[in-house]
């Protein structure tokens, strides 16, 4: 493959997955870091183009940013909160789900217990869920194989379960 | 109301247009990251054999191989014990084929120290699967291993968490709270001799290794005694004299 060959497969790839890299980003990183983290994420990907996977390309870049996220993140000592990032993104959201007749403070405690999970546990869930990636794709994402996502998920669905039971009863004190 | 989590937080949605194509035309931003992707990147092709060379060169000298593992952890992450040396190793196993140990000031991103033990390829060839992972062993060393998102689990090791701004403080406080009681001049006029090596102690002590210690103001026999101010922002301890107690 020439160069040229290369770049014109590549941009054709950045033109399928930049709005999901760019989705991702915004949930992990403030708004201000989008544009970095897009921009290292394909960096990254175009220096291992030759190793990026024929299928489920999308969730071997979601992968590659999960890891730009991660370093970014620990060099800085903070952690991303997940469920806060996608509300402020889309608070139409909680708009809906009160329409559907939750209360403030269900979607408050749902917001404490999920905050009480490993950052893992929110990461699979936040793609399984609102983003609806494959398994495939989260397996790729997270780097295991697509047999072990459905058992990662099974445990993070019931501690966040577990976490948002013992919100209701603590009544937010252990907020 | 009895509601399902699961089912709450999966009806909440992603930003608008997440899945579909960019039109790059119309999209400068877009435009512009792909264009320094190319530029920064170079050619794949050049890089490969860049890569392929670096991997030839060999790098730094082994210092030791010898680091063993832990018991499952109860907590899911954790500070190391030992703030002055992280371990790189070879391989994603208890007891890897190499492990090369490395200086470290109890801050930086132990991952950071350990790369360039791959780039030079005093460890071998970094899988481009794999990432540098941050775990802490049994004995309580940040340990830089290679391979998957669990790695520090499948291990039976806890990842490392990073120090917090609020250990930092809490850190800064406790050390502050020590040198007040050693330099206080009403307890002991410390000289300026002492002062150096003793704050040092002390901010080693707490984890601030990485700390500079500078000596502001002049020493007489007016002010023989040195009294310390760590000053967080610049990360410097403040050694300046002052009258007997």
């Amino acid at each position: 493959m020439t160069p040229g060959q290369s770049e014109a497969e590549f941009t054709v790839l950045y033109r399928s997955h930049y709005a999901a890299v760019r989705s991702y980003a915004s949930v992990c990183v403030p708004h201000s870091e989008v544009d970095d983290i897009v921009s290292d994420t394909f960096l990254v990907a175009w220096r291992r183009f030759a190793d990026m996977p024929d299928d489920w390309a999308r969730g071997w870049l979601i992968g590659v940013a999960r890891n730009v996220v991660r370093s970014r993140n620990r060099k800085l000592r903070r952690a991303t909160n997940f469920v806060e990032q996608l509300i402020n993104l889309r608070p139409d959201g909680v708009t809906k789900l009160q329409g559907e007749d939750l209360s403030v403070e269900d979607i408050d405690a749902f917001k404490r217990a999920f905050g009480k999970l490993k950052p893992n546990d929110q990461e699979m869930l936040l793609l399984a869920g609102p983003y609806g990636l494959p398994t495939d794709e989260i397996a790729l994402a997270f780097g295991v194989k697509p047999n072990a996502v459905g058992v990662r998920l099974h445990r993070a669905r019931t501690r966040l379960r577990e976490a948002y039971a013992a919100q209701m009863s603590d009544g937010g004190e252990a907020a | 109301m009895n509601v399902d989590p699961i089912e709450m937080f999966d009806r909440l949605e992603p930003p608008e247009g997440w899945s579909e194509p960019t039109d790059i035309d119309n999209d400068p931003v877009a435009a512009q990251i792909l264009e320094r992707v190319f530029a920064e990147g170079g050619n794949v092709i050049s890089l490969d054999a860049a890569r392929r060379r670096r991997r030839a060169i060999g790098g730094a000298v082994v210092v030791a191989a010898l680091v063993t593992g832990g018991a499952v952890a109860a907590i899911w992450n954790r500070r190391p014990d030992t703030s002055n040396v992280v371990s790189c190793y070879s391989d994603a196993a208890l007891e890897p084929a190499v492990a090369v140990q490395i200086g470290w000031d109890g801050e930086t991103d132990p991952a950071e120290l350990c790369a360039p033990e791959w780039s030079t390829g005093a460890l071998g060839v970094l899988s481009p699967a794999d990432e540098l992972r941050v775990c802490v062993t049994g004995d309580g060393v940040a340990a830089v291993i290679p391979g998957g998102d669990e790695l520090c689990d499948e291990l039976g090791l806890t990842e490392y968490a990073p120090p917090s701004p609020r250990d930092l403080a809490q850190a800064v406080t406790d050390a502050d709270r020590e040198l007040r009681e050693i330099f206080l001049p009403s307890n002991r006029c410390v000289p300026p001799s002492e002062a150096e090596p003793e704050t040092k102690r002390v901010l080693d002590k707490f984890g601030l290794s990485g700390w500079t210690i500078t000596i502001a103001g002049t020493f007489s026999a007016d002010e023989p005694c040195a009294s310390v101010a760590l000053d967080i922002e610049t990360t410097t301890a403040f050694v300046r004299p002052v009258r007997r107690g």
